[in-house]
């Protein structure tokens, strides 16, 4: 009931005419108490004043006649007073009729009426309220009228006044006829309110509710400022609608990365895993090939196992990539140099051979900005586009791809997001069959692939692609039309750095050791004991610890010139926690970082409390032995 | 005949005389009388007052400048034609003012006419109270209403220690208003009434009338009506060979031509006069000796009334400076003046309540001022 109520009063017409029908009422009632009651009220006093007046008249006429017949002389001739009365009473009548009263005159003595101008009914009621010398109000078929009785003592009569309140009755039905009409305007004025209510703000406001309510745009003509309310609630809408749809886009963006960082995070606990099972692979073929002379039978099957190794590891890295782990994009290339090397490269070669039909059309821009990056994860992605690319034209055709600066001046809302910046631009086209537009979506995605797995590639193609180009802030663009061909086109932000171009071929005797100490802190043992060859190999006084905590214990009764730390270790501390505690008893302290797992925020941590370079597992003996040279030699 | 050949001879002598307000537009005054018809006799002494008052008026350089013009036509005493002639004066002739007709019967008719058309009507021909009993706000009284037609008679009566009173009346308006104030007066003077008989308007025997009032023992005989009726009772009272203490007729005996009509049976007879020369108002004798010079005969109250009627606009006008008929209106209803009748006022109804009565007795075929007692020419006679 309550709710009902409150709901009711809510209502925007109620609360709208409901002050003003308040005001209105009291409006109303004060024009009938202050004035109505009022002139009612002056009505009945000026009737009271004006018979109290006429008895006074009438009284004077009596009294004048008495006085004439005392001054005539006659007070004892009964025909004089005879006369006397008659003019008297005929002057009465005469007054009471210009004046409109009712008069009766009674002769006292002998209960004669004289002058009777009342009827029987009113003589009745005048009985009811009769009074000596006051005027009383009293009602007689149904009219107000007023009574005054007097005595005119000296002849014996009896005189009654009575007087209607007609003298007043137009002024009193005008003032009623005047509330009447304000009543009626009023009430015109309250339904003139409530039509202009109507048609100037309930029916725009409904209009617009009624839109906004099934979802579309108000689009109001009429009155101005519900114009201007319905322009801006359409503007409102329209930009909600759109951030409507950035959001849906944002979050199917968000459940995409999320997706592949799951899946990223699943292949980088299983490279990880990998890696610390591969470093055996790749890293005792090396040491094993030291001792072995050129001409050992051996020496062909430990290449072997070393290249399946590596080959391996490659996949690994494809995990890590896709894991966004393992990219250090801190190198300054060129994409075109990359893409001039891939080109020229054995896999592109073999690619060829495997698609003799397929023609490659390039269109470079001289002076393609540098971008920084990995130059290896570069070539890798643009080699798996290329890759698909040539499987979508198993009967032949083209394949370009072009570079160009470009300056994105606005957002680009394509397949991917790109952002206002300089970017190097390469573009990959192909005439193939095209990509569906039911699988757009999921082409990025690990192992979603339309091809027999196994037969090519690893399934994780695309997703490194995609990898890639995020650990490189760059965007993707996809346009595809069955039928017709697939364009990729990869947005990299352009750093203005030169482009390092020297390389450098070390041999062992570049990074062997001089009998400094290194402790090597892993809690793999399989990982420490290949680190303690490996190092021994270069010449160098290894000892080994399995855990941080057991490390920072070494170090209190022995000294290292260098510790290779582990930076992922279980349980105990890992290797910033570890490095923390030893360089504060050791302050300065040199060591590297080696972990399975990319670059991260502790190991950049590390760094800045004074480790040096970090080497990625799976090393190769070249790698450890450069980085470690290198941080000795500081 | 002789009536209309003196109305001719008037209307001559009118035309001669000296106007010499010519020049301007005349002030228009409508009217109709009964110059022909039942009321030809009172309605020629009303005709030839209001001429004379034109003569008068107009040999004074008009009102306010402007010669007046009296259209006054023969409405042969009956109401209808009266009716149409004022509603043609209104709208066709586009009179400024307005005269009423003779008698309380057709000033009731055409009374409605006025109103209409909101324009000031003087009454000097009729005098029943009910005229001004009606709400109109146009009529404007000239003499005494029928109310106080019997004042004076009732106090002679009284005087004279008479008693039983009998009343014949016809059923005219101004007839049964009078008999109704007949009766309330005699209340007043605790006089009793024997009999009240009503009789057609226009009859000629009133002889059994009459003899019902000597049935009844009555000792005063009052006859309302006009002319006829007092005329007819006389007849009747000879006829029947009765001779009451005192009779009464409201209208008719204070003319000449009841003693002319009656002769010694006009003996006796009292009645109501509402004016009379030797009341020596302002410009009464003058008005008197200019009547008997124009018309060669003595005037009558009703030439008096039509006379004081014409004074009155006059006075009116000349005290508002305007010929505007609200303000002339206004100021006919707060004038209070002399004329040639007496003193001129009337109440909030336009009924004249300044002016007095006088009553007249034929003696010895003369008519004889018997009261009030101050101004009386003779003591009253009683049988």
């Amino acid at each position: 009931m309550t709710g009902t109520f409150h709901s009711l009063f809510n209502r925007l017409p109620l609360r709208m005419v409901a002050p003003v029908v308040i005001v209105i009422g009291l409006v109303g009632i004060g024009l009938y108490a202050f004035v109505l009651r009022s002139v009612s009220e002056f009505a009945d006093l000026q009737i009271r004043e004006a018979l109290n007046n006429t008895a006074s008249e009438v009284y004077n006429i009596c009294d004048e006649n008495f006085t004439e017949l005392m001054q005539s002389g006659k007070m004892d001739d009964r025909k004089a007073i005879r006369i006397k009365k008659a003019f008297a009473l005929g002057a009465i009548e005469e007054y009471a009729d210009r004046n409109k009263i009712t008069c009766r005159v009674m002769d006292e003595g002998s209960g004669k009426l004289l002058v009777n101008q009342m009827e029987p009914e009113l003589m009745e009621a005048i009985a009811k309220t009769h009074a000596e010398g006051r005027v009383t109000p009293f009602t007689h078929n149904q009219t107000v009228r007023y009574f005054r009785h007097f005595d005119f003592k000296t002849w014996g009569w009896h005189i009654d006044l009575v007087k209607e309140m007609d003298a007043y009755a137009p002024l009193i039905t005008r003032v009623k006829t005047a509330y009447v009409v304000t009543a009626v305007l009023l009430f015109c004025a309250i339904v003139l309110i409530l039509q202009l209510q109507k048609r100037l703000l309930r029916k725009p406001l409904n209009t617009i509710i009624q839109a906004i309510r099934a979802g579309r745009p108000p689009e109001y003509k009429g009155v101005q400022e519900f114009e201007f309310l319905s322009a801006n609630i359409t503007a409102m809408m329209q930009l909600l609608e759109e951030r409507n749809q950035n959001r849906l886009m944002l979050e199917g963006r968000l459940q995409k990365a999320q997706k592949m960082e799951a899946i990223g995070t699943l292949a980088g606990g299983v490279a990880h895993d990998l890696n610390n099972i591969l470093s055996g692979i790749v890293s005792y073929p090396d040491l094993i090939l030291m001792d072995l002379s050129e001409k050992s039978p051996l020496r062909e099957p430990i290449l072997t196992i070393k290249q399946s190794g590596e080959r391996a590891a490659t996949i690994v890295q494809d995990l890590l990539t896709l894991a966004r782990r393992g990219v250090a994009v801190s190198e300054v290339v060129n994409l075109n140099t990359i893409i001039v090397d891939e080109l020229k490269s054995p896999e592109f070669e073999n690619l060829q051979t495997l698609y003799p039909k397929m023609k490659i059309v390039t269109h470079l821009e001289k002076d393609l900005l540098n971008i920084k990056g990995s130059a290896t994860h570069l070539a890798k992605s643009l080699m798996n586009i290329v890759s698909n690319a040539a499987e979508a034209m198993p009967d032949g055709g083209q394949i370009s791809i072009a570079t160009e600066n470009r300056y994105i001046d606005f957002e680009i809302r394509g397949y991917d997001h790109v952002e206002e910046g300089d970017y190097a631009v390469v573009t990959i086209a192909d005439t193939g069959i095209g990509i569906p537009d039911t699988d757009m979506e999921r082409i990025f995605e690990p192992f979603y692939t339309k091809k027999v797995m196994g037969r090519s590639g690893t399934g994780l193609g695309m997703a490194v692609v995609w990898g890639t180009m995020k650990d490189h802030n760059g965007y993707i663009d996809l346009v595809s039309t069955e039928g017709r061909g697939t364009t990729f086109r990869l947005y990299f932000p352009v750093c203005r750095e030169a482009e390092n171009t020297e390389e450098t071929a070390y041999t062992p005797d570049d990074y062997k050791g001089q009998g400094q100490s290194i402790l090597v802190v892993d809690d793999v043992a399989t990982q420490r004991d290949l680190a303690l060859t490996m190092l021994t190999k270069l010449g160098y006084q290894v000892a080994t610890a399995a855990s941080g905590e057991e490390a920072v214990a070494y170090l209190e009764a022995n000294s290292a010139d260098l510790l290779v730390l582990d930076m992922i270790m279980a349980p105990g501390i890992d290797g910033l926690d570890t490095y923390q505690r030893i360089v504060d008893r050791h302050p300065g302290q040199k060591a590297i970082i080696a972990s399975g797992y990319s670059e991260t925020d502790r190991v950049r941590t590390a760094q800045r409390l004074g480790a040096g370079q970090y080497i990625k597992k799976p090393y190769t003996l070249e790698k450890i032995g450069l980085a470690v040279k290198a941080e000795l030699g500081k | 005949m002789p009536r209309l050949k003196t109305i001719l001879l008037a209307l001559l002598f009118l035309i001669g005389c000296h106007r010499p307000c010519a020049a301007m537009e005349p002030v228009t005054i409508g009217a109709s009388l009964g110059l022909s018809g039942r009321f030809a006799t009172i309605a020629e002494a009303l005709f030839k007052g209001f001429k004379l008052w034109e003569r008068d008026v107009n040999a004074k350089n008009g009102i306010l400048g402007r010669p007046v013009e009296i259209l006054i036509r023969d409405d042969q005493s009956d109401p209808e034609r009266a009716i149409a002639i004022y509603r043609r004066l209104v709208t066709e002739d586009k009179v400024d003012f307005l005269f009423a007709p003779y008698s309380s019967l057709i000033t009731e008719a055409v009374l409605p006419i006025a109103e209409q058309h909101d324009i000031p009507i003087l009454i000097a021909g009729a005098a029943a109270d009910r005229l001004w009993e009606k709400g109109y706000r146009n009529a404007i009284g000239i003499y005494t209403p029928a109310s106080k037609f019997t004042l004076g008679f009732m106090e002679l009566v009284v005087l004279h220690d008479l008693d039983r009173i009998a009343i014949v009346h016809a059923d005219d308006l101004f007839s049964v208003d009078l008999a109704t104030h007949v009766q309330k007066w005699a209340a007043r003077f605790a006089l009793r009434i024997v009999d009240v008989a009503a009789f057609k308007k226009g009859l000629m025997n009133l002889e059994p009338m009459a003899l019902n009032a000597r049935k009844k023992n009555a000792q005063v005989l009052v006859v309302c009506g006009h002319m006829n009726e007092a005329v007819n009772m006389a007849k009747a009272l000879k006829k029947i060979d009765w001779q009451p203490s005192a009779v009464y007729a409201s209208v008719g005996p204070a003319l000449q031509g009841f003693y002319d009509q009656c002769g010694d049976d006009a003996e006796s007879v009292f009645a109501t006069s509402l004016w009379e020369p030797r009341s020596n108002y302002p410009g009464a004798m003058q008005f008197y000796r200019a009547y008997i010079d124009a018309y060669q005969e003595s005037p009558g109250y009703h030439a008096g009334l039509a006379y004081a009627g014409g004074q009155v606009l006059e006075k009116a006008v000349t005290e508002v400076g305007s010929f505007d008929r609200e303000k002339v209106r206004r100021a006919l209803f707060n004038l209070d003046t002399m004329t040639i009748i007496g003193r001129f006022g009337v109440d909030k109804t336009g009924k004249q309540v300044r002016q007095h009565t006088f009553i007249i007795q034929w003696q010895k075929g003369r008519k004889e001022l018997v009261w009030p007692a101050q101004i009386k020419t003779a003591e009253p006679v009683f049988k």
